[in-house]
Parts: structure tokens; sequence; C-alpha cells
């Protein structure tokens, strides 16, 4: 691909033992071994990959980064104890990456990422362990490939005679750094240890996580509820001890063949209560099952607080306060099957134009997110009509009316191929947008002046009709248009 | 001792002849016998929980509409969807605005309950979206309303049910633009058990086809066909508020009637149409009344 030529990207064991490589052209290839069979590169299939093996790898720790195009990165400080040191938790690594299919995985464990992925791509193979302190001597025989340079880079120092990290190490910086770039010392002293470098997770390391790992795996939607249960009720124990409650919640389901199964879900208000935990995901269980293959079961589950809030333990319970939990019990298990979007209130918003005067929130919200206006329009006196309607059209439709006089109110009009005629009308209310947003020299469509009717026809239905624009002003002659309908 | 007062939250003055005699002596006694008596009422599970509005048909003859009960309500044509809507809220607001079981009507009042709106996606893109301002007209507070929108008519249905069994609520408001797949007469009864259980009022309305009254068939309390009508006309031409006819085309263990209604959203009441502005003032009754909850382990009509 590169420079017009079809290239290998990738060589499966038995084409690298023919002498291929990769980045060789195609022709050539073919030209050696006529036989050979290829497939197209899809990087974006690649990169799919390497992601699901990254949050595969979260089982080991919440650190976890996808790095470059054929590689994972994890932190694991702290973490090995709970697999039996540095070296089981890499030997269990790779066996259960080799299990899943891919063969010959590489990984290597070092004091530095940079080091790490040197000897993981560069080290002697298997899973080589690099004791504190001791990257100077495991990366000095390596070639300078090694420390991650870009390929013009690395050929320039092969063809200064720099071909091993330790030619590098061993020769005074700044000549190096004036010829071949700062980069190349940056990643050495990166590699080495003397500046410190991190990597950047995939995800956000959650706040409370609490996990349970199966010797069998589980294989039914029960034993996961069941589990879920149990998760909830450590959850509940961890959270209270600290004060806090979960706002967003997330059971990851760890497959054995390496599948990772996500499922949110969201609190309308912070709880801590393990039964109101569980019940939220007790609908998403139900729903998701068809398309959640256990196959082969799962033999981890974890469940993490994404977002933790500070809740404070209230006095219980006037009957006020027990109507408001039910509340958010029903908005909570709403929001688990329609999605937390599907439950709204309405919000009253200090804007002139009509559609833009109401606005939905999500019911969780803890506060109304534009708190301008005070308060919804006070109820009319018994016998004046209301003046807005029941039912706003989400977008205005065009209408085609017929007036007595240009300026006036419509006598009759054609709305969904429906013709109406009108028996009784109210108007016109002006409603136009405020004057600092027009410009004077393009006036838009949304900024012209809205002249809006109550019209009655003679079946009794009340619509709600505006005419935008005005008679001898500009050059588009005013529009009809039917915004909404009054029960 | 027998209980005879209308409400056992108010206490009649001793009268002659056959009304109740409420012993004057030993009073801390008996108090603590009455406490016992209303708790034990208020503790029992009753069906008729409360009222939510009453109605003068009209040939004459009053009925009510009790909380906890399943309404169902069509538009009569396609295009009296805003009508049928205001209406299935209107009953919703009524029923929200009931005492509960046992509470007194104050005290309702002080806490009127929320009301949830599940609005079918299909059925609410053609109708158009409720709106705030326009609801607050109509003398619906928006900030009691709790919407929930559903793709699927078999989502909504779901999330009905679950409003109904969640007690807090004053009423559930399912809108429809066709007649939902999968509302047969099992699933209407459990709908109804659910209202009858929590004492939560629901209303089911389809307002984006004709003639889906026919195909309704449901375990429902009432039944409604909805048609908008023509409103008053005003002193500068203009027309009036929400006016529609609303056929009762089935009731339980009633007689199917018609009314001509105008919705007074000061009072949140319907009056029949042509009753004048203050329809109390000129002596005659108002088509529905709020009402004192009718305590439990009374008959309906008692109340």
């Amino acid at each position: 691909m590169t420079k017009g030529a079809l290239r290998l990207s990738a060589l499966d064991p038995a084409a690298q033992a023919l002498g291929l490589h990769a980045g060789q052209a195609l022709a050539d290839a073919r030209a050696l071994h006529p036989g050979l069979r290829i497939a197209d590169a899809d990087d974006a299939a690649d990169a799919r990959m390497i992601t699901a093996i990254a949050d595969w790898a979260r089982r080991y720790t919440p650190l976890a980064a996808t790095d470059g195009a054929d590689g994972i990165v994890l932190d694991v400080t702290g973490c090995a104890h709970l697999f039996g040191g540095e070296a089981a938790l890499m030997a269990d690594a790779l066996r259960r990456l080799a299990v899943q299919g891919f063969s010959h995985p590489h990984g290597a464990l070092a004091g530095t990422p940079e080091a790490a992925w040197a000897l993981a791509r560069f080290g002697t193979g298997g899973g080589c362990i690099c004791p504190p302190g001791g990257e100077e001597a495991a990366l000095r025989p390596l070639p300078v490939a090694a420390l991650g340079l870009p390929p013009e880079v690395v050929s320039g120092l092969k063809v200064a005679g720099l071909g091993r990290i330790e030619d590098l190490w061993l020769r005074p910086r700044a000549p190096i750094a004036a010829r071949f770039g700062r980069q190349v010392i940056a990643r050495l002293e990166a590699a080495f240890g003397l500046t410190r470098s991190a990597i950047t997770p995939r995800l956000e390391a959650p706040p409370y996580v609490t996990e349970r790992c199966f010797f069998d795996p589980i294989l039914t939607t029960d034993a996961v509820a069941r589990c879920i249960t149990r998760l909830c009720a450590e959850m509940g124990r961890l959270l209270e001890r600290h004060g806090d409650g979960a706002r967003r919640l997330e059971v990851m389901l760890f497959r054995v063949d390496g599948a990772v199964f996500r499922i949110k879900a969201g609190a309308s208000r912070p709880t801590r209560t393990p039964e109101a935990m569980a019940a939220l995901f007790d609908e998403k269980l139900k729903l998701g099952d068809d398309e959640r293959d256990i196959a082969f079961g799962f033999d981890m589950l974890r469940l993490s607080v994404l977002e933790a809030v500070r809740l404070d333990e209230a006095a219980p319970s006037l009957e006020a306060a027990a109507g408001t939990e039910d509340m958010a019990r029903l908005i909570d298990r709403l929001g688990a099957r329609l999605g937390e979007h599907a439950v709204q209130r309405l919000q009253p918003v200090d804007a002139h134009l009509p559609e833009a005067a109401a606005i939905t929130i999500p019911a969780g919200a803890d506060e109304p997110i534009r708190r301008v206006m005070p308060g919804w329009n006070p109820t009319r006196a018994g016998d004046e009509p209301p003046d807005r309607p029941l039912l706003l059209l989400s977008r205005p439709e065009a209408i085609e009316t017929l007036a007595s006089v240009p300026d006036g109110p419509p006598l009759r009009f054609r709305w969904r191929r429906a013709l109406h005629d009108v028996a009784q009308v109210e108007g016109p209310e002006r409603l136009s947008t405020p004057w600092w947003t027009v410009s004077s020299e393009a006036p838009t469509a949304a900024s012209r002046t809205r002249d809006y009717f109550r019209a009655e026809d003679r079946q009794g239905r009340r619509f709600w009709l505006y005419r935008e624009g005005l008679y001898g002003q500009g050059a588009a002659p005013p529009r009809w248009f039917m915004h909404g309908l009054f029960g | 001792m027998v209980l005879m007062t209308p409400d056992p939250f108010t206490l009649a003055e001793p009268s002659a002849g056959n009304g109740p005699v409420l012993p004057a002596a030993d009073t801390v006694a008996d108090l603590q016998v009455l406490r016992r008596m209303v708790a034990g009422l208020e503790a029992a599970t009753c069906l008729d929980a409360g009222m939510a509005a009453r109605f003068w048909p009209v040939g004459g003859g009053a009925f009510s509409l009790r909380c906890g009960a399943l309404h169902e309500v069509a538009a009569q044509e396609a295009g009296d969807g805003a009508a049928a809507l205001a209406f299935a809220l209107a009953l919703g607001w009524m029923a929200s605005s009931a005492a509960p079981a046992g509470g007194c009507a104050a005290r309702a009042a002080a806490q009127a309950r929320p009301v949830l709106l599940v609005l079918e996606a299909q059925g609410c893109r053609e109708a158009g979206e409720p709106y705030g301002h326009g609801l607050a007209a109509l003398g619906f507070d928006p900030g009691r309303l709790l919407i929930v929108r559903a793709r699927r008519s078999c989502e909504a249905l779901w999330a009905f049910e679950e409003g109904l069994r969640c007690a807090t609520l004053g009423a559930v408001v399912a809108v429809f633009g066709r007649c939902p797949r999968g509302y047969d007469l099992t699933a209407s009864r459990r709908l109804v058990l659910a209202a009858r259980a929590s004492g939560v009022s629901g209303c089911l309305a389809v307002i984006g086809e004709g003639g889906a009254a026919g195909r309704l068939a449901g375990a429902a309390e009432t039944r409604w066909r909805i048609a908008a009508r023509p409103s008053r006309t005003g002193l500068a031409g203009e027309p009036a508020g929400l006016a529609l006819r609303a056929d009762l085309l089935r009731r339980r263990g009633g007689l199917p009637s018609q009314f001509d209604l105008e919705w007074n959203h000061d009072t949140g009441q319907f009056i029949p149409s042509g009753a004048g502005q203050a329809p109390g003032r000129e002596g005659r009754p108002p088509l529905s009344v709020p009402l004192a909850a009718a305590s439990a382990g009374r008959p309906v009509e008692a109340a």
C-alpha cells in the first residue's frame, strides 16, 4: 500500500518459515511463492481486537491501555500480589491468551512502560521479567528498534553504526539529540527510568470495585443475577464505610474465551442499598439475555462504581420521604429498561419562541439545567381559554390558507390533506425573535416575525396556526404554518 | 359501638332523633376505642380506595369514578386526538388530586400526587409533543408530571403496569397512537389488578386513529369515546377552552351514556356544557365535584 504497492502487513508462522517478512511487496512474495494465500488487512478490526483485549486485561488491573496497533500495556503496580506475584500474573495472562487462540503471545514486565515494550517485542520471548533496577542490563543488548522510534530514525541510526541500545547509551547525548532529534534521547531515558512516564488507561479506574472469580464458570443467567446480588451486598458495605453512594454502576462479565460484556446502570439518586443496586441490573439482565451469549460461561464478574458521590445517612422516614424513595425506584426501573433518557420531566425556559420555552430534562437530574424562569405560566382564570396548545408539533407544518384580507386570519386552511373551515378565531399574538439576535442584512427564516392565531374549525377542533413574516417586508411572501393542537 | 357518621374524621354533633349518639362519659376510653377502629379500617385492604370524580349523566342518576381503576379513552376520529388526550389527562388529574384511602381531603389536596405519562413514540411523532405551557394553561401542573417515552407498544404497556404498581403516584396515563398490540383481556386484567392493589388510577388513551373504541376490548372500568365539540363563542368571536363530547360506551355495573363537557381548569373539574361561567353560583350542580375520601369498608354509594 505504501508507495503504491501492495505490501505484506502481517504473516503467520508458516509464511515466516518461508522467509517472507512484513513490509515486503506482495508481487515479490508471490514471485517467490506463487501459492500464497492472502487476506486484506483490516486495521479497524485489528484495533477493535486490541481494544477488546485491553478490556479483558482489566481483570488484572483497572489501568489497562492499548499500546500501538499490536499490544496492550498494563500498570500492575500494587496488583501483582493478588495473583500470586508478578511471575504468576504474567504466566496466567499469557496462558489465558494462548487458550483464547492467540499463538505465541509475548509479554514482559519491567519498571517502565518503554522497557516493557522493548522486552516484549525484542526480548528473549516468553514472559521475561525485569527485576527492579535491572532495566539497564536487560535493554543494553537490544537493537535500537526496541526503543520504538520511527523507522527512518532507526535506519539513520543504523547507517551511523549505532545498531544497539548500548551504543547509544554509552555515547554523549547532545550530539545524538542534535542529529537524530530529542525523541531518541527522550525514549532512551524513559526506558531506563531516568524520567517518569505513565500510561494513559483506556477507561478511567473506578473508585470502588468488588469482584468474584469462579473456578468453574457460571452458565446461567440466574447464577449471574445471584452473583450480582452478592456483589451488591459487598459493595453496599464498602460504600457505607466510606460514606459514599453510587450514581453509576457497571457490571463486567468476563467470558471464558476472553469476551467481556459490560452492563451499565444509572441510579436517579445516589444509593448504597444492596437491593436497590441489584434491582438496577435486574431489568438489564432480562433484556439483554439474547444478545449476550453465555456460551462456555463466565469465569469472573466484577461490579464497579463508576461515579460515587457523598451520601450522608438521613433520618428515616416521614411519609413524604417514603414517597420520594418510591419514585426514585420507579424512575430507576423505567430507566434501566427503556434507557435513562426515556424518563423525563418538563422544565420551563425563559425563551420567547414557543418551541424553545419548554424543554425536557432527565427525571434523575439533580438540578434543573437552566433555572432562569421561576415557573410555568400561571393558570388563567376559569373562563379564560388556554393560550398555549396541549400538543406542540415537533416541526411546524406548512399549510395552505385562504384569508379574506392578506393580513387577516385564515378563513379556511388545508393541513395534512384535510380541509378545515374556520368557525371561530382569535389573534394575532405576535411573537418575534429578540432584535439583538437578528442581523439586519440577512434575515433568516427563523428570525421572521410570527403572528399566532387560535382557530377552531366547524367540528370543534382547535388549532394553533401562525403566519411567518409580514406583508411588504422582505422578498419572500409570508407563509402559514400549523404549530400545535389545543384539546 | 356502631359508628354511623359519614366520615370517621368528622364527628357529627349529637342530634335529636335517630342520629348517631356518641357517648359523652368516659371520653378517653371511647376515643381509644374509636382510634383503634379507625386504624383497623385504614389497615383493612379495601377495594374502593377513594373517589376521583362524580358524573351526572344526561339522563339522570349519578355515578362516581373510583380511584384505583382502569379507564380506556379513544378518539372518535384521528383529528380528535388532542381532545382525547386532554380528557385522559383530566381523568388522571382528578384521580391524583382525590384523597387516598383513609386520608382526609385536606391532606390530599396539600400533597397532590405525581402523574406518570407514558408516551409511545410512534403515536406521538404524528400527534405532537405534550407542551408544558399548554398543560399549565389547562390546570395540569407540569411539575407533577413524569414523562416516560417507550419505543414500542409492549414497552409502553410494561411501563404502564410498573407505574400502576407504584402507590406513590396519583395516576398513570398511557398514550398510544394506535390500538396497542398485545392489549387484550388478559393484559388489561393485569392492569386492573395492579391498579386495584395500589389505588393508582390508570388511563389508556388511543389518540392517533379513529374508531379505536370498538377495538379496545379490555376489562376496564369504563370506556370512553371522545370527540371535539365546538366551544362557546366568546364576546369577540373567539373560541373558548376545552369542550368535548364524551360517549361512555361501557361501564361496569352501569349503562352507557353521553356527556357534553367543558373543562374548568380553575377548579379542575368538568362542567356540563352550557352551564355558564359559574355553575355553582347559579344553583346548578357541576357535572363532577371533588369528593372527600370514601373511607375503607363502606359501600361507594354511602360516600
